[in-house]
């Protein structure tokens, strides 16, 4: 048995998250609690019992096999969490697909056989490590993006970059590309929306974009209200001034699907408002004038 | 020298559409006269009654010139307006003259057809494909028809065999009828130009009338002249021979040896070629009533790329004035069928992605490697199978050599795996004693796996037979004198292109739903056999209750049998398998033409046209709803990321199929436009997994919809439906709901 990485999913097709037509790989597990977060399942950094209710039958197949009695159905489906033993009885049998688990762990190899198949399909393109925050499982990282360069692969990894500078210099000899995400530079604002402080991030960021051979581009999800107003901007800007080589800036308009992931995992759903067309404009013209590469996706 | 066609666009649409809304013209006295002519005919030869045809054009059709054309091409024959999509049923005009007559040789081939049709197990209604011809353009540009003319005065000095001297007869009469009908566009142009005050359609008028007093009878000598000989040939086929001539040609490689040849004499500039090239692409939207049509495929196509007959790639300066016309005026027809392999050069790639990028839906893409390989894997010279154009979507047919019937009889691969249970479809095998019986139970998978095969073999060998037996009156149905004219085999041979004159002739009859039906398959493996969830006959009363007898099984179809596209190991294993086995059965009879059966996966609209009484099946699929379509995963299976696609795709070999297998990937308009770069990423994904077609759609599914609801404010959307483009508003809403409702690339 090879490395494992703990995921909850392998998007093919991917064309936000680096150059190139990409294989991305979601990393169960991260140290930031955003309240936007759009992949809330990767939250947790252990296996979970997803519920989508738009696919319930409400058969109550799950309800009679559950051997704690966890699960109820009244007026809605319920799991108590604390009696739940993730015997996985009830997603075995519920063939709606209502019910799945989220988080499992795959062998690099496997990985890295189906990306190098499709780098060898499209041409261009690579292996992102996304998640979550995939520094968390720095050691199996490190192991898996050596493996795609010794394969010829282009290879990112998308961080939120809340973690010990040590994990960034593990793997940057194996890492192409560091998607980086910025959320606001507003420290508290950071606290009371991703639950931690921001100043290792920004740290680790400065420090990444003055590396000879780092390629950074910066990830900034906007939340109107919360980070896109001319006082967030600013102080983004300002902070811009001290990042040495950042290749490319792409502004992430928020959009309220993980609510409803947030929901499916009984995780506290919280719904923000999307910035405007025109602000997104008006934002992409503001930042375009410190770099020229930026982009909304 | 052509008027600005940029200058002059709107006025030459307003004067096609003036002239066109009034279709068809009453030529009903003219087929009277011709009535008579027939009546005192004493011929026995199919070949000379038809020739009248041709005579009937040159002696009582008059013609239409349009001033700010510089070509020459309507004759007023009585067709309607939106004709060339097929050759049957009959028009009205001149063209449907002879098969009007003939219709009897039909007959029973109709009436046997026909409770197979209700069924929706089989799909079609004649025996020869009618609509998705090309000619022997090179042939005409080359020596005009004054040298086929002097080859069939030659053989019929020689030739004894009546039947051969009647054959070369009808050709010196059509002939002559070509030249007499293009000296009165000629006669007509410079009519006109007396009278016209405008002096830039002055000089269209005069240039149109010198270039009608040579070619087609000539051989053409300029750029010009050959893009004037093409079009004339296009639409004196599509008038008069009662099939439609979908192809007007394989335009790079025609045209670059005139365009060069006009270059180097200081003749001509790339940029007035290009103002010819803009009036020729415009001839088909202007002629067609694109927005008043439900769906508007005009059946015309034209192919670009590929190669030349030694190999060599095909990307010049017609390739990109072509684009840059479709790019720049923003024509939806003649559908593009763009030849690619790796070795064009990233221009290529780059200028067809662009335009998809922008929403420009026009093109197909076509894999030479695996589409030349197919053609030679049937026995087919590798020098003839390099020169092939799309015939109408994207079924091939080798320039100058072939003809072949690839669209005309469709199977449904779907209802098939519902007669191995349904008794009540058992119909078609026992009224043709194939001796297969609808079993009650099956001991194995494998044993209903044979049994399948079994019965597509039955079905199709018994199709083979029939159409064979009718076929061999293809020549009494409908001679085309002049396609065969155009071939130079059936010249050689005296013989019709319908009685097997052209150097190959192919049949396909291709299969449709592939992916439901190996999914149908794959479920009831995992239902019946591998898990035991329920017998076989409990799996038939389910699919008899339309899955409402039991919905966690349903459920459990849905969401975890295994799926064609997922690109698991075992099932692309299995899809492969059924691939080839389904090629295998389906290629190598022999026609009546003496040609060969090949393998086919173009499916045109029939996915949804077949849909009606095709019951539940096994897959999951409910009663009525689409079968798959082209050989994409089917829509329910949810699977729909280009990679798994393209992945699965690679592990088949489409070289088994002639007649191709069409991917469609619907790639979403993302929020910043997907870069074009992704597009040529995809294509070239495309090529290396092997696939043979490729149809792309860069769409909005929330604009589609909008679109459907206010269309005055949506007229230019282009989408692909299926082979060819269309505007979307002008779609039946049902044909805009499937396209709104088709599963997005990552959606």
């Amino acid at each position: 048995m090879g490395n494992r990485l703990f995921i909850t999913k392998i998007q093919r097709f991917s064309i936000h998250d680096g150059p190139g037509i990409r294989m991305t790989v979601f990393l169960k597990g991260c140290n930031l609690a955003c309240r936007w977060c759009h992949n809330p399942e990767t939250q947790h950094a252990s296996q979970e019992i997803q519920y989508l209710e738009s696919r319930c039958r409400f058969c109550g197949t799950c309800v009679g096999l559950c051997p704690t009695e966890a699960i109820t159905i009244k007026d809605n489906w319920r799991l108590e969490r604390e009696k739940c033993t993730q015997c996985q009885k009830c997603v075995s049998h519920c063939y709606a697909g209502a019910l799945q688990t989220v988080g499992e762990y795959v062998d690099t190899d496997t990985i890295l056989e189906k990306a190098l198949e499709d780098v060898q399909l499209f041409g261009k393109g690579g292996i992102t490590f996304s998640g979550g925050e995939p520094l968390l499982q720095a050691g199996e990282l490190k192991a898996a993006l050596k493996k795609a360069k010794e394969k010829g692969m282009h290879t990112a990894v998308d961080t939120a970059g809340n973690v010990d500078w040590e994990c960034f210099r593990e793997i940057l000899s194996y890492t192409d590309l560091f998607l980086y995400d910025v959320k606001t530079v507003d420290r508290k604002a950071h606290r009371d929306y991703t639950g931690v402080d921001n100043q290792i991030i920004l740290r680790n960021l400065k420090k990444l974009s003055a590396l000879e051979k780092g390629r950074v581009w910066i990830r900034m999800p906007i939340i109107h209200g919360l980070n896109d107003r001319d006082e967030d901007i600013g102080r983004f800007l300002d902070y811009y001034q001290e990042l040495r080589k950042i290749e490319r800036i792409d502004l992430l308009p928020y959009h309220a699907y993980g609510t409803y992931k947030a929901k499916s995992l009984c995780m506290k759903e919280e719904k923000f408002e999307a910035p405007s067309k025109e602000r997104m404009e008006s934002l992409l013209t503001q930042i375009r004038e410190i770099n020229e590469n930026t982009h909304i996706l | 020298m052509a008027s600005d066609f940029k200058k002059y666009k709107e006025i030459l649409f307003r004067e096609f559409r003036e002239y066109y809304e009034k279709m068809p013209y009453d030529l009903s006295e003219e087929q009277r006269e011709m009535d008579q002519w027939l009546d005192h005919l004493e011929t026995p030869y199919s070949y000379e009654k038809k020739a009248l045809v041709y005579k009937g054009a040159a002696r009582l059709c008059k013609v239409k010139v349009f001033r700010s054309s510089p070509f020459f091409f309507e004759l007023i024959s009585g067709r309607e307006r939106n004709t060339s999509q097929n050759g049957y049923p009959p028009g009205p005009g001149f063209e449907g003259w002879f098969t009007r007559k003939t219709q009897p040789v039909l007959d029973g081939f109709q009436k046997w057809i026909a409770p197979y049709q209700d069924q929706d197990l089989i799909w079609g209604c004649v025996f020869t494909d009618m609509a998705h011809h090309t000619m022997g353009y090179e042939r005409i540009l080359a020596t005009g028809f004054v040298e086929i003319e002097r080859q069939a005065a030659g053989h019929l000095e020689v030739e004894s065999d009546e039947r051969k001297r009647a054959f070369y007869r009808s050709v010196l009469t059509m002939c002559a009828s070509m030249k007499q009908i293009a000296e009165h566009f000629a006669g007509e142009a410079e009519r006109m130009a007396l009278e016209e005050r405008n002096p830039d359609f002055v000089e269209n008028l005069r240039e149109l009338a010198r270039a009608a007093r040579r070619v087609p009878y000539y051989p053409a000598e300029s750029f010009y002249e050959a893009l004037c000989a093409i079009l004339f040939l296009k639409e004196m086929a599509v008038d008069l021979e009662g099939v439609a001539v979908a192809v007007l040609g394989h335009l790079d490689r025609i045209l670059i040896d005139f365009y060069e040849r006009d270059i180097r004499t200081g003749r001509i500039t790339y940029e007035k070629a290009k103002n010819y090239m803009a009036h020729w692409l415009a001839h088909t939207d202007a002629r067609w009533d694109l927005e008043g049509c439900d769906f508007a495929s005009t059946n015309c196509s034209i192919t670009i790329g590929g190669c030349d007959t030694n190999g060599a790639v095909v990307w010049n300066d017609i390739s990109r004035m072509i684009l840059e016309c479709y790019d720049e005026f923003g024509f939806v027809n003649p559908k593009v069928q763009a030849r690619i392999t790796n070795r064009h050069p990233e221009e290529y790639f780059n200028k067809c992605s662009e335009m998809v990028a922008k929403g420009e839906n026009i093109f197909s893409f076509l894999n030479d490697d695996v589409i030349i390989k197919s053609h030679v894997r049937m026995g087919k010279r590798l020098e003839h199978a390099r020169l092939y154009s799309a015939g109408g979507c994207q079924e091939p047919v080798l320039d100058n050599t072939e003809l072949n019937s690839r669209a005309f009889i469709y199977i449904s691969l779907p209802q098939l795996v519902n007669t191995l249970w349904d008794k009540e479809l058992d119909g078609f095998f026992q009224r043709e004693k194939t001796g297969i019986i609808c079993k009650q139970d099956y001991k194995s998978f494998e044993e209903v796996y044979q049994q399948y095969f079994l019965r597509l073999e039955a079905v199709y060998r018994r199709l083979v037979e029939k159409v064979n037996s009718y076929e061999k009156q293809a020549g009494e149905y409908n001679p085309c004198v002049l396609i065969s004219a155009t071939l130079e085999e059936c010249i050689l041979r005296g013989k019709d292109m319908e009685e097997g004159g052209a150097l190959y002739n192919s049949t396909s009859m291709p299969l449709v739903g592939i992916a439901t039906a190996i999914n149908s398959l794959l479920a009831i493996k995992e239902i019946v056999f591998d898990k035991q969830m329920l017998s076989f006959q409990g799996f038939c009363k389910l699919l008899k209750s339309n899955f409402s007898s039991d919905q966690r099984i349903w459920d459990y179809i849905l969401n975890r049998c295994p799926k064609y596209g997922d690109d698991c190991k075992d099932t692309n294993e299995f899809a492969r398998r059924f691939f080839a086995d389904a090629a295998r059965v389906t290629s190598g009879y022999q026609n009546a033409r003496g040609g060969k059966y090949e393998a086919s996966l173009f499916v045109f609209y029939l996915f949804d046209w077949m849909k009606e009484h095709v019951g539940a099946t096994p897959d999951g699929r409910k009663a009525g709803e689409a079968l798959s379509r082209g050989m994409n995963p089917t829509e329910i299976s949810g699977i729909s990321n280009a990679a798994n696609i393209l992945s699965a795709l690679s592990k088949l070999d489409l070289s088994a199929y002639p007649g191709t297998g069409v991917i469609y990937l619907e790639m979403p308009v993302t929020k910043e436009k997907l870069g074009h770069d992704y597009i040529k990423w995809t294509l070239k994904g495309f090529l290396h997994a092997g696939g043979s077609a490729l149809d792309l759609n860069l769409l909005d599914a929330e604009t589609l919809r909008k679109a459907k609801e206010k269309p005055k404010e949506y007229r230019n959307i282009v989408v692909r439906v299926c082979g060819f483009s269309a505007y979307f508003t002008a779609l039946d809403p049902q044909i805009q709901d499937e396209i709104i409702g088709r599963t997005f690339v990552n959606g």
